[in-house]
Parts: structure tokens; C-alpha cells; sequence
């Protein structure tokens, strides 16, 4: 599985530059590129989802795998 | 590139009963398509193409809301077929399909082959018939699910769906896929994921949701 796929997901056509995000990170994993929020340090990232909880605009997503707790090694 | 279409054909429904050579016209005739995360495969309203059947990645089934939002009426992952009803009737495509991960690879059997094969194997009319009524009690459920049961119990019965067809869970499952899935908002899944966490049905565990007990689970989900 590719690790990135795991990283959270920021949709730049919604996101509206408010910074929200970057200066609310608890693991300063986020940062602007091109105007907009990107995670510039995905290595940082603690998959709180504190940044998807307050994005004003829904332009940030965390993907899941749902697994049965005998599963969880597998998938990944 | 044939002998890949071929290993799927023979393990979906659909075709069961069909000879090795039905088999191999089938795939011969089938078109492999790629597409990128949020890449549309087909919108609304346009002529069916044919059946497509996941070979890698997921993909979503939806329906969009005039304001802007999205209800997702299906999620389908390696194995899956979708846009089944219109490869049958030949009209228009009910609803929009997007990939939802990166690298999706999917089969395309147009649908003058489906025509073809339906015409010639009384088998594979009667497997369509018995999927066709397998979607429509999926349906009726979901309409009984979103009618009849709150977001915690909707969610639960989500969770467990996901964890019969593991092919589902992955890149792209997320909040705002399962809120527009279960017709609520992501706010709402999140306070309903809490709601599980503290009857120990489920736990976090970075980015999987881990189900602890199958019976809590089912317990809250009425079943």
C-alpha cells in the first residue's frame, strides 16, 4: 500500500486559504503552497484529524481501513 | 492482458456457467481503462457504455444534489461490477461514478457483448436475474436503513458491510465519503465514530478504525 494514500487528503479547489489548518496543527505538519494549505511534512503527521474536524470549507479528508480487530495487520 | 480480464470473469456471478472460449470473447472484446483519485469514469445521464468490472482501486456511485452535495449509493472494489441496470436496458447511466484512489484500473465489457452473450446462454440471463433481485432488496435496505434507523445504527451496519468486503475499506473511505453514503454530515460520523468508540465497539488506531467486538457492533446495529 502506498503510504502517501494514507497522508491527508487536501482538496485545493476547496480549500479557501484561510490557514486555519496550518496554524492549528498540533504537529506543525502543514503548511501553504501555491496559496494554499498543503501537507508540507507528512512525516510529522499524527492522523489526529484535528485539521478535517475544523476546515471551514470540508477540503480536508482521512482516509480509513476499516478492519476486524483479528485483521489488523493485514491490509497495509 | 486477456488472461488478466479473464482470471475476474470467471470469479464474478454474472458469468458463472460460461465455457472457457465464452469466456475468452468476452474478454477479448473488453476495453481496460485507468483513471487518478477523483478522476469521473462516467456522469449521469449519459449513454451506458456496457458493465464495468473493478480490477484495482475504488470507486464510488453516486448521485449529485442540485446545492452541490452528494449522496453515495454504492462503493465498489477489486471483484465489483457497477452500472449493471443500464448494460442491461441500454439507456442512460442512473447515476455518476468517480474514482475514489489513486491507479484505478477498471474493465469495460461494452454493452453489444453482454447483448451477445445474454442472447446465446440461458445460464447467464438467469444469474442476471438473480443479481438483479439481489440489488433490489440491497436497495429496499437502504431505504429502510435511511427511513427507519438513526446515524449510529446506519453507521454500524456501514462498518460491518465493509468489513464482509475488505476490498471496500482503503484510500478514500472517508468521513465525508461514509456522511454522504449514509445521507448525514461528517460532523455527525464523527460524533457517531465517538459514540461506538465509548460502547467499545471500535477503537482508533491512526488511520484504521478497528472493530473490537463483532457482537457490540452488531448489537447497535439491530442485527
Amino acid at each position: 500500500m502506498n503510504q502517501a494514500e494514507w497522508y491527508p487528503q487536501i482538496n485545493q479547489d476547496r480549500c479557501i486559504s484561510c490557514g486555519d489548518c496550518i496554524t492549528q496543527c498540533p504537529e506543525d505538519a502543514l503548511g501553504q503552497q501555491n496559496g494554499k494549505a498543503a501537507l508540507v511534512y507528512p512525516e510529522r503527521c499524527a492522523y489526529c484529524s484535528h485539521c478535517e474536524d475544523i476546515c471551514p470549507s470540508n477540503a480536508i479528508e482521512l482516509p480509513f481501513l476499516i478492519v476486524m480487530k483479528h485483521h489488523k495487520r493485514e491490509g497495509v | 492482458m486477456t488472461s488478466s480480464i479473464k482470471n475476474y470473469l470467471g470469479a464474478i456471478r454474472y458469468f458463472e456457467g460460461l465455457s472457457d472460449s465464452e469466456l475468452s470473447y468476452i474478454a477479448a472484446n473488453s476495453i481496460l481503462h485507468t483513471y487518478e483519485a477523483n478522476e469521473i469514469i462516467f456522469l449521469e445521464g449519459e449513454p451506458a457504455q456496457g458493465l464495468w468490472i473493478v480490477e484495482k482501486g475504488r470507486v464510488k456511485i453516486h448521485k449529485l444534489h442540485p446545492e452541490g452535495g452528494e449522496h453515495i449509493l454504492h462503493l465498489r472494489g477489486p471483484g465489483n461490477t457497477f452500472n449493471d441496470i443500464a448494460a442491461l436496458d441500454n439507456e442512460h447511466n442512473p447515476a455518476n461514478a468517480t474514482a475514489l484512489s489513486s491507479e484505478v484500473s477498471i474493465w469495460l465489457i461494452p454493452s453489444d457483448v453482454i447483448t451477445n452473450v445474454l442472447s446465446t446462454n440461458p445460464q447467464v440471463a438467469l444469474n442476471v436475474i438473480r443479481l438483479m433481485a439481489r440489488r433490489v432488496r440491497s436497495l429496499v435496505g437502504q431505504i429502510e436503513d435511511l427511513a427507519l434507523y438513526s446515524v449510529v445504527v446506519r453507521l454500524a451496519r456501514f462498518l460491518l458491510k465493509q468489513t464482509e468486503n475488505p476490498n471496500l475499506s482503503g484510500p478514500g473511505i472517508t468521513r465525508t465519503a461514509i456522511a454522504a453514503h449514509l445521507n448525514t454530515t461528517p460532523q455527525t460520523i464523527s460524533v457517531a465514530l465517538r459514540e461506538l468508540e465509548a460502547a467499545e465497539a471500535i477503537e482508533f488506531d491512526r488511520h484504521r478504525i478497528v472493530i473490537l467486538s463483532e457482537d457490540k457492533l452488531r448489537s447497535i446495529a439491530l442485527l
